[in-house]
């Protein structure tokens, strides 16, 4: 990445904020390692770093985010940022890679956009972005004592023997192999294991389901975002809940305490994680200024 | 206004089951997966002097998710494959590597990778052989996120996806309907 600021020709834009916004800028290193400062405009202030378009022009921007080490840095320096705008005043965040020719390419947007940014700003004020991700291992549930054995792993509210979704029954302990030889007991074993995970994913579901509503119930507003491949979260098993919440500042140690609480109640097997405070990186659209948003769900 | 020190619940702290450690954000692997979904994937587009059709950034946060992916679980067991791949690196574009050993090392990712997935599915899918970088086929493709735009990224020839051919866990949870 360059290091002179000689070459810079071009302005990458992180976040537009409520000003002022340079207060907890000193010493914080923008993308391709330059300083970070302020442009003034229409009453915003848009934090911006000096950039090479041989770094950040279009050709040079499709062939770096090719690249994982130059990506990985870039995205680490402008959440950096965006995080230090955001300890001292509301901002909204923009996505990787906003460039601008210049100061007045710059002004000119933030002008065009002035209504909705201002929009924005006062309603995410005060708020914070929470993550919310559950994970399931369900592989996980028959290797208690008990479990795969007998074919059976208790649920809480699910007694033995209960249908699962398919509506067959499958009665307690019941051996398999006894008739009809080898390739029935196969079935037998196999149906028994494609009930049993119907059941888990049925709980995981119900825990996923409480999760969300119970926790959208505590914030304003709610995102459901697509879920992380599990080789990405390193987390095991698949993620069954990608959620980000906007909680007002002042409600988010009640509403951390419930998401602790549903930590500690998750079904075996089942993880839950919480990430944050995140600037509003979900809940700032500028395309929608509409004051009354609905959750959105990521499809 | 005031907040308190970040908590960024990872992987560790899950599955430990205590509380969510802080992380600082910087430098720290696990956290590049929530950084880079929402640096990349949230936050607001705004229409800038430089433009890169975001559908490409699009089908980019996939591949780079399942790539990141890969780069992560592979550091930990010792293997950087990536760094070698001129087609993912640019130290490996300087380094020209001989191309016996970029073919060497794509079949034993394959072979991690099947190892690591258990061959729980077949959702590998033979890889086309690097024929050089050809373009992402874009547009048709995108589709909704998840399962659709996974395989699709699956198939792309080139160097690019080539960690990303089997997913079996994330296509499998991508296709379960837990989303409104």
């Amino acid at each position: 990445m360059t290091h002179e600021r000689e070459g810079a020709d071009a302005l990458y834009l992180y976040a537009v904020a409520r000003p002022p916004a340079g207060g907890a800028l000193d010493g914080i290193a923008g993308v391709g390692g330059g300083p970070v400062h302020v442009v003034s405009a229409h009453g915003l202030d848009a934090v911006v770093s000096p950039v090479a378009l041989e770094e950040f022009g279009e050709e040079a921007l499709r062939r770096n985010l090719e690249d994982m080490a130059w990506l990985e840095a870039a995205a680490r320096a402008h959440h950096r940022v965006v995080d230090a705008v955001f300890r001292s005043t509301v901002a909204v965040p923009l996505r990787l890679a906003t460039v601008f020719l210049g100061e007045e390419s710059l002004r000119s947007m933030v002008g065009e956009r002035r209504g909705h940014i201002t929009a924005v700003l006062s309603r995410l004020v005060g708020r914070i972005e929470v993550g919310v991700r559950v994970h399931a291992v369900p592989e996980q549930r028959g290797s208690r004592p008990g479990g795969r054995a007998s074919g059976r792993t208790a649920e809480p509210g699910r007694p033995a023997g209960a249908a699962g979704p398919t509506g067959a029954a499958r009665p307690a302990g019941q051996g398999g192999a006894a008739e009809g030889g080898p390739g029935r007991s196969y079935l037998v074993r196999r149906q028994r294991r494609e009930a049993e995970r119907e059941r888990t994913w049925a709980t995981v579901g119900a825990y996923v389901h409480r999760v969300r509503d119970e926790l959208a119930a505590m914030a304003e507003d709610w995102a459901q975002h697509r879920p992380q491949d599990p080789r990405l979260s390193r987390m095991e098993g698949s993620n069954v809940l990608n959620a980000a919440f906007l909680v007002p500042a002042d409600r988010s140690p009640r509403f951390l305490e419930h998401a602790e609480h549903l930590r500690r109640v998750a079904p075996p097997g089942t993880l839950l994680s919480v990430s944050g405070p995140w600037a509003p990186y979900s809940f700032a659209r500028l395309d929608d200024a509409a004051p009354d948003r609905e959750p959105e769900a990521h499809g | 206004m005031t907040r308190s020190e970040p908590w960024g619940g990872g992987p560790p702290a899950a599955r430990t089951g205590g509380r969510p450690e802080r992380r600082d954000g910087d430098g720290r692997p696990a956290d590049l997966a929530e950084v880079l979904e929402r640096v990349l994937d949230k936050g607001v587009v705004i229409a800038g002097d430089i433009r890169i059709d975001l559908l490409d950034i699009e089908l980019l946060t996939i591949r780079l998710r399942l790539l990141v992916a890969s780069v992560d679980r592979a550091r930990e067991m010792g293997i950087d494959w990536w760094e070698h791949d001129p087609a993912l690196s640019s130290s490996a574009r300087r380094e020209g590597r001989p191309s016996e050993l970029a073919e060497e090392n794509r079949r034993l990712r394959e072979e991690v990778e099947a190892l690591r997935n258990g061959g729980a599915s077949g959702a590998g899918e033979a890889e086309p052989s690097g024929a050089g970088e050809a373009e992402p086929s874009g547009a048709g493709r995108a589709g909704p996120p998840g399962v659709g735009a996974a395989e699709g990224v699956g198939r792309e020839s080139g160097g690019r996806a080539r960690s990303a051919h089997a997913e079996p866990e994330g296509a499998e949870a991508d296709g379960e309907d837990r989303e409104d």
